[in-house]
């Protein structure tokens, strides 16, 4: 059994380095300052020349404590498909199960649901939870994958890794740390509503939130690993180029 | 897209729902009675660890359902059905919902017939949350949290297919929802045994699938009130 954890564990950890065997970092960096940059910015912060045109905002590379949970066949995979592909498990052969966040709609009142994103602000203010009826929903249906203290290091999420130190989440994508700014800042409270409400592929098929687009059709494999190389090793490692 | 349809064509292989069916009286109907066997060294069952929720879930690995045979060779959870037939009895009425029960994070029964247009009953009886997550190519994808504060969730499942039915929670977890378009299917007990009644004398097509055995089709020639056996061997 600790065998078969510790080599889990292993190999999730070594799904990171999937982009260095397998991309080019100059090739990575072409085809980020062409395509990527538009949204994501050309230093990862998510601000580019088109960020206010979705919602959510687009990714923050340049946010590590988050992006580091990602394993290169991850960024991969909604690089290439698409991220709705990925959470609806349409890739073809994929070695990763995704898991979409689900639906809350059929147990949550709408008023608890405002009340849990009030508890959300709550954890990225560093304020105690507002409502102790609505923390102990939040132990009950949000900590098995977003922590009991809201980091996104759940017990699903982080299996026999050891948080908090940088873990790349046994689920993918890793759950939504509350109290990371850079990542919370991306979504607004009608997102955060319908997300809980319908579930991601609801907010997105039903309510018409964005999502990241497929670029297989324009980019190489090579292409495609050589900049989720680039994503990782500058923007989240921070190597200095 | 490119994905879809080869679920489709996996599906459409793997499965054939009956053409347009017709419910009607059947009087001095057959049966097929039999047993789905697997012929040669029975595999080692897959143990499945179990891997948090401890307390709720248990400890240490449970048997997987994805093949269960018995002693003398029986495969339990195989669907048992007559792929085209067209006419024949109502599909059952009863008073009860076909019911998916979750409870030491387990999903029982492990194969649920749920007649097309059916709502399903699902229940939480753990102290933990789980979430339904189905695969399919004709229902719409469920993807539904269900925590424990929530006994009962209800949805409905319209088209005859088969659906995967995961938890994300508990990644051990896994049922099917045979959806069927008419009353002659049957799951295969412990011993891998099945019944089918009230069959309109005729010859048809005998179906069965399995989950990881694939599936096998042959011909069954049904007389009225007499019971036609027969034994489906997979290998």
């Amino acid at each position: 059994m600790i065998t078969l954890a510790l080599l889990c564990g292993i190999a999730v950890v070594s799904e990171a380095g999937e982009s260095q065997q397998k991309g080019d970092l100059a090739v990575g960096k072409n085809v980020y300052m062409e395509i990527c940059f538009s949204c994501h910015g050309m230093t990862g912060d998510g601000k580019g020349p088109s960020w206010l045109n979705t919602t959510p905002r687009p990714q923050v590379f340049a946010n590590p404590a988050y992006m580091s949970r990602f394993s290169d066949r991850y960024l991969y995979e909604v690089v290439k498909y698409g991220k709705l592909a990925v959470m609806k498990g349409e890739v073809p052969n994929s070695p990763l199960e995704a898991v979409a966040m689900p639906s809350f709609g059929d147990v949550l009142e709408d008023d608890q649901i405002r009340k849990l994103i009030e508890l959300e602000h709550a954890l990225l203010n560093g304020q105690e939870p507002p409502d102790p009826e609505i923390k102990a929903i939040f132990d009950e249906a949000c900590a098995a994958c977003h922590g009991k203290g809201g980091r996104g290091d759940g017990e699903r999420a982080t299996s026999k890794q050891p948080p908090p130190k940088s873990f790349v989440s046994e689920i993918q994508p890793p759950p939504a740390d509350y109290t990371n700014a850079a990542l919370m800042h991306r979504f607004s409270d009608e997102f955060r509503f319908w997300l809980i409400k319908e579930g991601r592929l609801g907010a997105t098929e039903k309510q018409g939130f964005d999502t990241m687009k497929p670029y297989g059709h324009i980019l190489s494999d090579q292409e495609v690993w050589s900049v989720v190389r680039y994503i990782r090793e500058v923007f989240i490692n921070g190597q200095k180029q | 897209m490119m994905l879809l349809v080869i679920v489709g064509i996996f599906l459409a292989t793997a499965w054939h729902p009956g053409m347009a069916y017709e419910a009607m009286e059947v009087q001095n109907g057959g049966r097929v009675t039999g047993m789905v066997k697997f012929v040669g060294t029975a595999p080692a069952i897959e143990q499945l660890p179990i891997t948090r929720d401890e307390t709720v879930c248990g400890t240490g690995s449970r048997p997987s359902d994805a093949l269960v045979i018995s002693a003398n060779g029986g495969v339990q959870y195989a669907v048992v059905s007559l792929a085209n037939i067209t006419k024949g009895k109502p599909q059952p009425s009863t008073p009860d919902n076909p019911r998916l029960v979750q409870e030491k994070c387990w999903f029982t029964p492990h194969v649920l017939l749920v007649p097309a247009g059916s709502t399903v009953d699902l229940f939480n009886h753990d102290k933990v949350m789980h979430n339904i997550h189905t695969t399919s190519a004709k229902n719409p994808v469920i993807n539904k949290a269900h925590p424990s504060f929530r006994k009962r969730l209800r949805f409905s499942l319209n088209e005859p297919e088969v659906v995967k039915v995961r938890c994300d929670m508990h990644a051990w977890m896994s049922a099917w929802f045979v959806v069927t378009d008419h009353p002659y299917y049957a799951v295969t007990d412990a011993q891998g045994a099945f019944t089918l009644t009230d069959i309109p004398p005729g010859t048809y097509t005998l179906q069965v699938w399995h989950e990881t055995l694939g599936q096998q089709t042959q011909e069954v020639t049904v007389r009225a009130t007499s019971d036609a056996k027969t034994v489906v061997e997979f290998k």
